[in-house]
């Protein structure tokens, strides 16, 4: 599948934002593109007053144009529109440097971050720390819901997170001590739950996100993930990935002595020959040909 | 305040019984206030053990059914006398108590003594509930042993549900087996169960002996599987001696799974 070029990019570049437009695309679409772009990533919480330059080189605009772009983001991605004058004007490196601190903005946002960031919605004066400060939450409030849509066994205690406290409820004022975390541009993430035991005999953990266990799963207990499944440890009892389907999904262990891994629909039941032959090394199980494989595994492939 | 410290395994014939009667004896023997209480109601063992089957009038389920106090129930020991037990009913069953009854007992006790041992029957239903809900930390007991590591595994799982600490304890390990590659080493059951090793008992044909004789193998000077309870009497006062370690030449699993 050929990837074609957006018409409308929110881009980082050195700490300050900027807003490509494709020359080739006709105004109104520009205009569609841009108000779908910021509907989808409820840019509104995520720049908060934020300044944006608009990159000239791309598109030539008349001053109505420009005008209508700079109301279109205001109202409905709360961001002031510079042209690119003013970028200029401010002591920025001419070249584009390579950006290092703004994150897929669409993949870090939830709807429940814009609804508090309307409240703290306010005019920042500090550019640069815009995107941290905000790419610094969004991954802690997505894990924070996505984990209250996992499952985890009645018998399982659950996570220690309570709903009430959900982050995303807490207002995010200009005093919250904002962490040194940087993201590459365009980082590829997705959600994982992260569990710091070892899963013992009737133990269960269920979820519709990718689960990374540091621990073993024992005999007796399960894992059961519609995603990928990590065991950096030992799996002695069963793991079920992609359960909702997903033959994509994969099974990682450092060891492999399972009493059965299932990707979809499809069981593997290791042999007892198979755990003879079975090495001392990392290992991945996968569907090829509606076959689960168990192999070697020495790097982790996307 | 005391601390109450549920002895459990989930599999049967582990050595909970000889495990509680020895911690008891060798807490004792440090100078420290005992109850040892025997939680297997039906299937009293513990007062065998300790030799002070012949003194019983009252019980637990007396207590708890409130028919007499547990200061009445209570049989001091022969020998120490800081150490007593309080015995299980041989009449009633597991259902005799109730898991908060067994809470306010432990609460009741642990005012006046430095240490509560409970004595958990084997199985994961009542009487291991009743067991546990008085309980502040939890001794797990398994031989090295496939069946007997899965139990303790389970019972592990179920004791974090109920946020009770636990150590292991590893029973009856051979150490010539160990070596000849065809038993788990200590480290082999403690790569599966993933707590803390609280102390290691070898097999030891003086542990049949004296329990016949009721006279815990903790009072003979000479007896490995003494010297090891004292032991572990030590790390739960806080003083960690540590625990020794045999040589295995080939893993248990290497021959299983041929590694
Ligand atoms: N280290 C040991 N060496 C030799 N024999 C032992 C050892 N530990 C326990 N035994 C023997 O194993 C048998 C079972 O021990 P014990 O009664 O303490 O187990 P238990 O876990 O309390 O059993 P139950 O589940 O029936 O209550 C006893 O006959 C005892 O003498
Ligand atoms: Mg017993």
């Amino acid at each position: 599948m050929k990837l074609e070029k957006p018409v409308v990019e929110i881009k980082g570049f050195g700490g300050t934002l900027g807003l490509l437009l494709d020359s080739e695309a006709l105004f109104d679409q520009v205009v569609e593109e841009l108000k779908k772009l910021l509907q989808r990533t409820n840019s509104k919480g995520f720049f908060r007053g934020a300044e944006i330059f608009l990159k000239g080189d791309r598109h030539k605009l008349s001053t109505e144009e420009f005008e209508r772009l700079k109301r279109i983001l205001k109202q409905e991605g709360d961001l002031h529109l510079k042209p690119v004058a003013a970028e200029i004007a401010k002591p920025q490196p001419e070249k584009e440097v390579p950006p290092e601190v703004f994150p897929d903005a669409e993949r870090l946002l939830s709807p429940e971050q814009s609804l508090n960031a309307e409240e703290s919605a306010g005019s920042r004066a500090d550019v640069e720390a815009v995107p941290l400060s905000n790419s610094e939450v969004s991954p802690f409030h997505q894990e924070l819901l996505k984990a209250e849509q996992n499952t985890i066994s009645e018998s399982f205690p659950s996570p220690k997170e309570n709903p009430a406290e959900n982050p995303a409820k807490k207002p995010e004022t200009d005093d919250t001590p904002e962490e040194d975390l940087f993201f590459i541009p365009n980082m590829k993430t997705s959600q994982s739950l992260l569990v710091r035991q070892t899963l013992h005999s009737g133990q269960s953990v269920r979820s519709k996100i990718s689960v990374v266990l540091m621990g073993d799963v024992n005999a007796g207990a399960e894992i059961v993930s519609d995603q990928d499944v990590f065991v950096l440890g030992t799996i002695r009892g069963m793991v079920h990935a992609g359960a909702g389907g997903n033959r994509d999904a994969r099974v990682f262990a450092l060891r492999f002595q399972p009493t059965q891994i299932r990707i979809a629909e499809l069981i593997s039941q290791p042999s007892s020959e198979d755990k003879k032959k079975a090495q001392l090394a990392p290992e991945i199980a996968f569907i090829e040909d509606d076959v689960i494989y168990i192999e070697t595994c020495w790097k982790l492939r996307v | 305040m005391g601390e109450a410290i549920v002895i459990t395994s989930g599999k049967g014939g582990v050595g909970k019984t000889t495990s509680t009667a020895n911690i008891s004896v060798a807490l004792a023997e440090l100078g420290k206030s005992v109850v040892a209480i025997d939680g297997d109601i039906g299937l009293r063992n513990l007062d065998i053990i300790l030799g002070l089957e012949n003194r019983i009038v009252y019980n637990l389920v007396d207590v708890v059914k409130k028919r007499c106090r547990a200061k009445q129930a209570l049989i001091r020991d022969k020998k120490n006398r800081q150490l007593f037990l309080l015995p299980a009913s041989q009449v009633d069953d597991k259902s005799a108590v109730s898991p908060e009854e067994m809470k306010e007992l432990c609460r009741e006790l642990k005012e006046e003594f430095d240490f509560v041992l409970i004595d958990c029957p084997a199985g994961i239903e009542q009487g291991f509930k009743n067991a546990l809900a008085g309980a502040d930390r939890a001794i797990v007991v398994t031989t090295p042993e496939v069946s007997s590591v899965r139990d303790a595994d389970r019972v592990i799982g179920l004791l974090q549900h109920h946020n009770i600490s636990a150590s292991l304890l590893v029973n009856r390990l051979s150490v010539k087996m160990v070596e000849a590659g065809e038993m788990m080493s200590k480290e082999d059951v403690m790569d599966i169960l993933a707590i803390d090793l609280l102390g290691l008992i070898v097999e030891d044909p003086e542990i049949v002996v004296s329990g016949n004789q009721g006279t815990p193998v903790v009072l003979n000077e000479d007896a490995p599987a003494g010297q090891a309870y004292r032991r572990i009497a030590k790390r739960l006062c806080g003083d960690w001696v540590e625990v020794p370690s045999f040589e295995q030449k080939k893993g248990f699993f290497a021959k299983i799974f041929g590694r």
